[in-house]
């Protein structure tokens, strides 16, 4: 019976020993997963413009044919942008000039972790002359401005 | 007719008289009438609507003025050059000319002085065609050289005698008959004969100097006079003439009237030319004016103006309203006490400038607004406008320009609208690879400018390439 006792005594202090060893690590790792996430956190906050273009056509998210001058013989014109990262679903704008004018403006959804979006506009005989576009987020604060013109 | 207005005539008619005055007997005068005359015609072709008639006369009027300083210049620099103002403008000089008489004495006595022998046949009112023979004619104007030169012992008429009538040597060389006279003095030679001859078949007076002696005699019905003083001698002819100081007194006379009447013909003549231009005041004509903005207050611009030109109602003569030229007829406003914004001017005569003998009637409108705008700078991005069509084969894919951007100065509320400064258009229809072009800015509107030290030339590099598909038409 003592020895019953003995070993009962000795399993359930190695019992706790090797038990108490996992909670150990998981703190440790939920510290480092915390941590990690909190570098994480600091490093994708900014939302990040990586190609900003004006093309003639997107094939399976990838711009065609990228121009500064497009022919109204087009028919449309495109603004291709790609964000990486993107934090959070957001949105940003795409607003277009015509001789500093606004014409339209395209609000346009954001997904994580990267992005890519575009607008587009049909092109006729009286839009020919200098445009451009104006790549902004919700505060207004401009990433880029893309300038083309529309000619014959 | 007001007073101003006989002011107006009685100066230019002075003026016309003292340039009478000024060059009386030159021929700069009868110049100057020839082109008063022919602009008379210039105008009455004009209203005859002889068009080519008047446009050649105009170009013979300005040829001749120009032909007139050219040619008369030593006139008018002498003129020009008077000493003082009051001779310029005030002198009335009576020319002190030699009678005929005069001028036969001082002749005579220098003849005697050199022992040339002389015969001088003065005519009276006796015909001498009958009595004298074998005159050359002459006609010259008396004067003292002519007398030396006739009977200087080289010249081949210096034998015979000279015959003048009135202020004229009429002929010279004549033969005279000689005297019937028997008892005449040994010493008395051909010359005195001659003189006694024809003093005994006319009523003529003939003044004899002998190349012997030079003794100066005068003849008169068939009597011989010797004279050893000019002053006798002068005494004796005025006597033997009737004619004494009267000559000189007739001359003064002569001249005063002249220069009278010349007065007179200055002062109808500007008369005529004033009715002429002041009749038909009540003329009237419409005139659009532009307006002239002056004192701009310093960093401020014209931004708008409600119009850009006036319309003058004008009344004249119709001579000077169709004379009027457009740099005559002005109006200006005063912007310097102009503000930032709207501002309203009014249009009074102190604004208004026009030529004499025209008179404003009304303006439309009279008052202009006029905007003003705060002059500031600010950088713009340069962007280049390009038209045209590029080959289909090609795009073109990407550009650099210098300089990105350029600080232009304007209106403020210009300038705050502004976002992008565009180049000329630049053609695509030649582009076929890529390359660098230089283009200049294009202001618009024009009142923007670029700061100094920034350029107005922009340099492009353009890049093209060949296209890789073609856009699937909708």
């Amino acid at each position: 019976m003592k020895q019953y006792i003995t070993a009962f005594k000795i399993f359930l202090i190695l019992s706790l020993f090797f038990l108490s060893y996992p909670i150990k690590g998981t703190a440790q790792k939920k510290a480092t997963s915390s941590n990690k996430s909190q570098v994480a956190n600091k490093i994708v906050e900014k939302l990040t413009l990586t190609k900003a273009t004006m093309c003639e056509s997107i094939n399976n998210f990838i711009p065609e044919n990228e121009a500064i001058v497009f022919s109204v013989e087009s028919k449309r014109v495109f603004c291709f942008t790609n964000f990486n990262p993107v934090p959070k679903k957001m949105y940003v704008y795409h607003i277009w000039y015509y001789k500093d004018q606004v014409i339209t403006k395209h609000r346009l959804s954001l997904n994580p972790p990267q992005w890519s979006t575009y607008s587009s506009m049909q092109l006729r005989d009286y839009d020919k002359g200098p445009w451009r576009v104006e790549i902004t987020d919700e505060n207004n604060k401009i990433f880029r401005i893309l300038r083309f013109s529309v000619t014959d | 007719m007001q007073l101003t207005d006989l002011i107006d005539i009685a100066l230019i008619s002075y003026i016309i008289f003292r340039l009478y005055a000024l060059f009386r007997g030159s021929t700069v005068l009868r110049v100057l009438i020839g082109i008063v005359f022919l602009w008379f015609f210039q105008r009455i072709a004009s209203s005859m609507n002889l068009i080519l008639t008047s446009w050649a006369i105009q170009g013979i009027i300005a040829a001749a003025a120009i032909i007139v300083i050219v040619i008369f210049r030593n006139e008018i620099r002498s003129v020009l050059q008077t000493k003082s103002l009051k001779t310029l403008l005030w002198s009335y000089s009576i020319k002190n000319t030699q009678t005929p008489i005069e001028i036969i004495s001082d002749s005579v006595f220098e003849l005697a002085k050199k022992n040339y022998g002389a015969l001088i046949v003065i005519r009276a009112k006796n015909n001498l065609q009958d009595i004298v023979h074998s005159g050359i004619t002459w006609n010259g104007t008396l004067s003292k050289e002519m007398i030396l030169s006739i009977f200087w012992p080289g010249n081949p008429v210096h034998d015979g005698a000279a015959i003048i009538q009135g202020d004229q040597i009429s002929q010279v060389g004549a033969i005279l008959p000689v005297s019937g006279q028997k008892n005449l003095p040994s010493q008395y030679g051909t010359r005195h004969r001659a003189a006694l001859g024809l003093t005994e078949q006319s009523d003529g007076i003939v003044v004899v100097v002998s190349e012997e002696t030079g003794r100066v005699a005068i003849a008169k019905d068939g009597q011989l006079n010797f004279f050893y003083t000019q002053e006798n001698f002068l005494k004796t002819l005025r006597e033997y003439l009737n004619r004494g100081d009267e000559q000189r007194a007739t001359s003064n006379k002569r001249f005063r009237l002249e220069t009278s009447l010349a007065a007179i013909v200055s002062f109808l003549f500007v008369t005529a030319i004033w009715f002429f231009f002041a009749r038909g005041m009540d003329t009237i004509v419409n005139l659009d004016v532009p307006i002239e903005y002056m004192s701009r207050p310093q960093k401020m611009e014209i931004l708008d103006t409600s119009v850009n030109k006036v319309r003058f109602q004008l009344s004249g003569s119709s001579a000077i309203l169709k004379s009027i030229t457009p740099d005559q007829v002005q109006v200006r406003l005063d912007l310097s006490k102009g503000v930032i914004g709207d501002n309203s001017f009014t249009i009074t005569n102190k604004n208004v400038s026009l030529p004499p003998g025209v008179l404003l009637k009304s303006i439309e409108p009279t008052v202009i607004d006029v905007k003003l705008d705060e002059q500031v700078e600010k950088e713009l991005p340069v962007q280049v406008d390009w038209v045209g069509k590029l080959p289909s084969h090609l795009i073109l894919t990407d550009v650099e320009i210098k300089p990105e951007k350029i600080v232009v100065t304007g209106g403020k509320s210009i300038l705050e609208k502004l976002s992008t400064i565009y180049t000329e258009k630049v053609r695509l229809d030649s582009i076929e690879k890529s390359g660098e072009i230089s283009v200049n800015l294009t202001l618009n509107p024009a009142s923007l400018k670029v700061v100094q030290g920034s350029s107005e030339n922009i340099k492009v590099n353009y890049v093209v390439k060949k296209r890789s598909s073609f856009p699937i038409q909708e």
